[in-house]
């Protein structure tokens, strides 16, 4: 398949977000007068989750025109938010398999990844703990298994150097296998990152846009159709949609397979107890389960779990906690690390994972149609494999689909040294900075030091956030131990702010959840 | 703008609310300089000052000595009085960014003064509290959805931006702050609210109920099991265990406070957890030399002259501590 390389070399692509008027900044808000109809695009991907951001990303080192059509009002809205923010080894996943393949090699280039992207990533490493003699006996066979996915850099430990490294794990603790190159990161900048890159090379990107049919899918140019009268055109579409992609995939009759969304609770503590661990602490996986974990997380807290709990198809927003669910992981994360139970739990959050009865993983190219791409199935190791993946869905449409793809020489692949989060090099302790610009000195986030020097520089960077969560994702406001008691309004009046819109048209997530009731009417006050 | 630049104090208070006004004042009135009080918002008064006084508005703060009950603001303005008769160098915006306990020094970031290093003979924290998170109560799980408040932040939206955010509250808590958040709403436009506690009947004491029943009266739900807050979108109702659905548009976490005793543990001052309470001698110096508290960051919920009072307490063991 030629493309004809439209690529508009060298110019920025766009961000839109579908919405009414005085939703959204004026600026960036669509309008039918944009351009979306004029020359097909290249690829369409569908769904912004950290795949479909990653695949923006390494398209991008290319010459095509993309588009990446997002439903919600953010990238990495879905199931990239809510997990255990980790950088997988892969020592455990099943050797030979394509995921075990992506994972192994993405987690040696993350180091560099993380550096190019500016995304903050510590490499702690990771102990599985055996508390039995049951359990010490399988460590050997997880070593082995770990040796067979690459890792070859692990350890087992005897008791006395498990407690040595981690004083506060059960002192019945038999012993553990150190996998050192087990890493924490920040799981919602991956997201963010990708796409910067990728629209500084020009993708555009559309928020706000739900496909709801996609037709002439046996042409060359196929079309999809979003919020009721909008289309897209493009030669190749990659369905990254996640718990929504068979719903996509209905669309063009894809080849059968069903998700069953895993919902995973975890509960996050406070940054007065980071200190208890030092290493991502681990149980022995059963056959049913990988168990909760307990992790430091890169921001300074302590975060477990996750349970798995299977859901019928189409739950996609049973993104609930539950009693149930966090006394689950409380009993069995205390077991491994008592004196957690004494430590000020500040948050607790679910995640739905992709989870395909069809297995892990799962990938269609040339899907029923030439040119349509299933992807999905991408359950907990998404995030580690993320560009791998990109790579492989990439190439595996050069040899499957004969896409000729030219290398533009021109594409940035990183993003700017100014894009470091706030919380990670505070500019507090910029003297030239705080110096030029007071607002660094003015905190609006009191538990996490974020000024309203960042909350600005937030919301002027290239994917220009319109919600309060989106802001939230990358500065850390109201990520606190008082969870926006402080700061929760400061937040909102500061979007209103910057995007011109009244109070009442401020939103979490996008329209629908704005933070004034729309039943509250207008009323003289 | 030199953060090398070192300011020396006799006593550096943390937090202006009324506790670290009432420290301050009878600090100087111990004879006590250079004393500095500083605090992270831009205006001195803390929690009572956020509490304006309006025309309809209902005053919630009982002063005790003049036997009325007054808005939060007129109460910090009275305050304010006291204080500007001392030589208290007050410092606004300025966060506490770390407190180094062996050399007693504080580093403040504020957008007037940049960054700097602080040093006190002696340093007490009137860091006042919050309100526990959600999943801190330990009973409420569910969504995130929008529209689930603190009363802080309905406090900031009904006062400081006239602007109602929701029509049907559920309010989860029943104490005094409960009542006056159901209180505010009501007069802001909402309805009468659902109250909901996990507790057999409300918090709050009935000669408080009583006052707050003129202005509201909310439909008091007891629950013994924990609750989940549900909405997609936006908060739609609070499910109970048995079956019963709260329908609402907003829900407002209140009361229950926390101190904000973080500063005292990153220092490495004793604190218990997980209830944060600053472990203390006689109610107001650490066990090491020279650290005091003072006001809500003692642990409990008190009323704003009985934090002032306390602060004006607290200052005779702190003159006695640097005059011995």
């Amino acid at each position: 398949m030629e493309l004809k390389n439209t690529t508009k070399s060298g110019q920025a692509g766009w961000v839109r977000y579908c919405c009414k008027e005085g939703d959204c900044n004026e600026g960036v808000r669509f309008k039918n007068t944009d351009p979306l109809n004029e020359e097909p695009y290249d690829i369409a991907i569908i769904g912004a989750g950290v795949v479909g951001c990653a695949l923006a990303y390494e398209l991008s080192q290319y010459q095509s025109r993309v588009i990446l059509i997002e439903k919600a009002f953010d990238v990495g809205e879905g199931t990239s938010k809510a997990n255990s923010a980790i950088i997988h080894t892969g020592f455990d996943a099943a050797a030979g398999s394509l995921e075990s393949e992506l994972v192994s090699s993405a987690s040696r280039e993350w180091p560099d990844m993380a550096q190019k992207l500016k995304v903050p990533m510590v490499q702690t490493g990771a102990i599985v703990l055996a508390f039995s003699e049951d359990q010490q006996k399988q460590l050997a066979a997880i070593q082995q298994k770990s040796v067979d996915n690459g890792v070859t850099d692990n350890e087992i430990l005897d008791a006395t150097t498990v407690r040595k490294l981690e004083p506060n794990v059960n002192p019945n603790v038999r012993g553990g296998l150190r996998v050192p190159r087990e890493s924490i990161i920040d799981p919602f900048a991956v997201s963010i990152a990708f796409a910067e890159v990728a629209l500084s090379n020009g993708t555009d990107i559309l928020f706000g846009a739900e496909v709801n049919s996609i037709t002439e899918t046996d042409q060359s140019v196929k079309t999809v159709h979003v919020n009721k009268d909008l289309k897209i055109r493009c030669n190749i579409i990659i369905n990254v949609a996640g718990l929504w992609s068979r719903a996509v995939a209905d669309q063009y009759k894809g080849e059968a397979f069903h998700i069953n969304p895993r919902r995973g609770q975890f509960l996050l503590y406070d940054k007065t107890c980071r200190k208890l661990i030092e290493h991502i602490l681990l149980p022995i996986p059963t056959k049913k389960t990988k168990g909760k974990l307990i992790a430091p997380t890169i921001f300074g807290n302590i975060l477990t779990g996750p349970t798995a709990e299977d859901l019928p198809y189409g739950s996609n927003d049973a993104n609930d906690t539950t009693q149930e669910g966090l006394e689950e992981i409380e009993a069995s994360t205390h077991q491994m690390c008592p004196s957690l139970a004494d430590q000020p739990v500040i948050a607790a959050y679910a995640g739905l994972r992709c989870n395909c009865q069809e297995g892990s993983y799962f990938i269609r190219f040339n899907d029923m149609h030439p040119g349509i791409v299933t992807v999905t199935g991408i359950r907990s190791t998404g995030l580690t494999s993320s560009f791998m993946l990109a790579r492989y869905i990439i190439d595996g449409m050069k040899e499957q689909s004969g896409l000729n793809l030219i290398r533009n020489t021109k594409a940035k692949n990183s993003r700017d040294e100014s894009s470091w989060p706030g919380w990670w090099k505070p500019p507090y302790e910029n003297e030239d900075k705080l110096a030029s610009c007071p607002d660094y000195g003015k905190m609006i986030c009191y538990c996490e030091n974020i000024s309203s020097g960042e909350l600005r520089d937030a919301l002027c960077s290239p994917l220009s956030p319109q919600t309060t969560d989106a802001l939230k994702r990358r500065t850390r406001a109201h990520m606190g131990r008082c969870q926006g008691f402080n700061c929760g309004v400061p937040i909102i009046e500061t979007v209103r702010d910057h995007s011109e819109i009244p109070m009442a048209s401020v939103t979490k997530r996008g329209p629908g959840s704005n933070w004034i009731s729309p039943q509250v009417q207008k009323e003289a006050r | 703008m030199n953060s090398s630049v070192e300011n020396k104090f006799k006593v550096v208070i943390v937090g202006a609310g009324p506790a670290g006004i009432g420290i301050a004042i009878g600090l100087a009135k111990g004879g006590i300089q250079p004393i500095a009080l500083i605090d992270r918002a831009d205006r001195i008064g803390g929690l009572p000052a956020k509490y304006v006084v309006k025309k309809k508005g209902i005053p919630t703060f009982m002063v005790w000595t003049r036997a009325r009950v007054l808005f939060g603001q007129q109460y910090v303005e009275f305050l304010q009085q006291e204080l500007d008769r001392t030589d208290t160098r007050v410092h606004l915006n300025a966060q506490v960014i770390s407190v180094n306990k062996a050399s007693k020094e504080i580093t403040l970031v504020s957008p007037d003064l940049g960054r700097q290093v602080w040093k006190a003979d002696s340093i007490v924290f009137a860091c006042g509290a919050r309100e526990r998170t959600i999943t801190e109560r330990g009973w409420i799980s569910g969504k995130r959805p929008a529209r689930v408040y603190h009363t802080m932040q309905l406090l900031d939206l009904l006062d400081g931006n006239a602007c109602l955010p929701m029509k049907h509250p559920v309010i989860l808590g029943s104490d005094l702050i409960a009542y006056s958040a159901a209180a505010k709403l009501r007069i802001a436009g909402a309805e009468d609210a659902t109250m909901l506690d996990k507790a057999p009947s409300p918090k709050s004491n009935p000669a408080e109920r009583l006052y707050f029943r003129w202005w509201c009266q909310p439909t008091w739900t007891s629950n013994k099991q924990p609750v989940s807050i549900q909405g997609s979108d936006g908060t739609k109702t609070v499910e109970t265990k048995d079956g019963r659905a709260l329908e609402c548009d907003g829900v407002v976490v209140s009361g229950e406070l926390l101190p904000n005793s973080e500063l005292a543990a990153a220092a490495g001052l004793e604190v218990s957890m997980p209830n944060r309470l600053p472990i203390l001698k006689g109610k107001s110096s650490f066990s090491e030399p020279g650290w005091f508290a003072t006001g809500n960051v003692i642990g409990g919920f008190h009323g704003a002259q009985w934090c002032y009072f306390h602060g004006r307490k607290v200052a005779k063991s702190v003159v006695d501590y640097l005059t011995r």
